[in-house]
């Protein structure tokens, strides 16, 4: 696990800085927006990188609540982690890109309101697992509001179809005439595709650096119950 | 100068800033935890207690 652990961290962290290397020497600054327009860069793989990260939340609590596994509920907790981290970087990109496009850095609509929404639940996912002392029944009440929290994905998703929002409709899934496809020329989205995948390793790399440090965690609590008896 | 750059320097700076204190914050505290599980294995062994236990 550790060669792996390195690997994902070198690959990940060049990869990201190659890709920036790209978008900023490389890339034309694009008409409409100017160069504030270079956030989605960092902003749209963010997004999914949260969507990941709660997936997986939602994936293993689920496992935790089926097979009572504490394996299945640490994975759980360190992806919510990550994913929190993921979620607050993009409200902040996010509202630092709305202040030259839109004119303001927060408007209360769908799409902002649903994810800051996701992000509350999340905390609260947390304030629960400090606040009860069993560990089984942390796991347990934990799943129940990670599965819960997770159900504010799709609605996030579709929000910008469903209400009318100032934020743009969706730029890698653009449906038009019942077909999805992308919004932006093909010369601005291979960057977008190269940034979200490397996004997705450095996620990956990210979980199994905290799962590692979560079992360490738990093995010296473990280790400190034993001597103490 | 590009306009606008300024904003695109706060939301790379920030998103930098956040994980690099993440992964040094995270790589310190296993640090800590894989040093204390060693030190503590080495411990157990010589504490008196167990010391009489082996007697």
């Amino acid at each position: 696990m550790k060669k792996i652990i390195i690997y994902l961290e070198l690959g990940s962290i060049l990869g990201l800085l190659v890709c920036g290397l790209w978008i900023f020497l490389k890339l034309p600054v694009e008409t409409s927006q100017g160069f504030p327009q270079k956030i989605m860069y960092l902003h749209v793989p963010t997004f999914i990188a949260t969507y990941l990260a709660f997936f997986v939340v939602f994936a293993f609590s689920i496992a935790y609540l089926w097979k009572r596994e504490l394996m299945f509920d640490q994975i759980a907790k360190v992806s919510a982690e990550i994913g929190l981290i993921f979620c607050a970087l993009l409200l902040v990109t996010g509202a630092i890109w709305g202040r030259p496009t839109w004119g303001t850095y927060w408007v209360w609509d769908a799409r902002l309101t649903t994810t800051l929404l996701l992000f509350l639940i999340f905390m609260g996912y947390f304030l629960l697992r400090m606040s009860v002392k069993d560990r089984d029944k942390e796991a347990r009440l934990a799943s129940v509001i990670g599965i819960i929290g997770c159900l504010d994905i799709p609605i996030i998703h579709k929000s910008v179809e469903w209400w009318r929002t100032l934020h743009q409709p969706s730029t890698l899934f653009k449906v038009e005439s019942g077909k999805a496809s992308p919004s932006i020329p093909s010369e601005l989205l291979n960057p977008l595709i190269a940034s979200i995948i490397l996004m997705m390793f450095f996620y990956l790399y990210l979980l199994l650096l905290r799962y590692k440090t979560e079992k360490s965690k738990e093995q010296l609590n473990r280790l400190i119950a034993e001597t103490q008896v | 100068m590009h306009i606008g750059i300024e904003y695109v320097i706060a939301a790379y700076g920030i998103w930098f800033c956040t994980f690099a204190v993440y992964i040094l914050m995270t790589k310190r505290s296993m640090r800590i935890a894989e040093k204390t599980i060693e030190a503590i294995k080495q411990k157990v062994p010589e504490s008196p207690e167990n010391t009489d236990k082996k007697g």
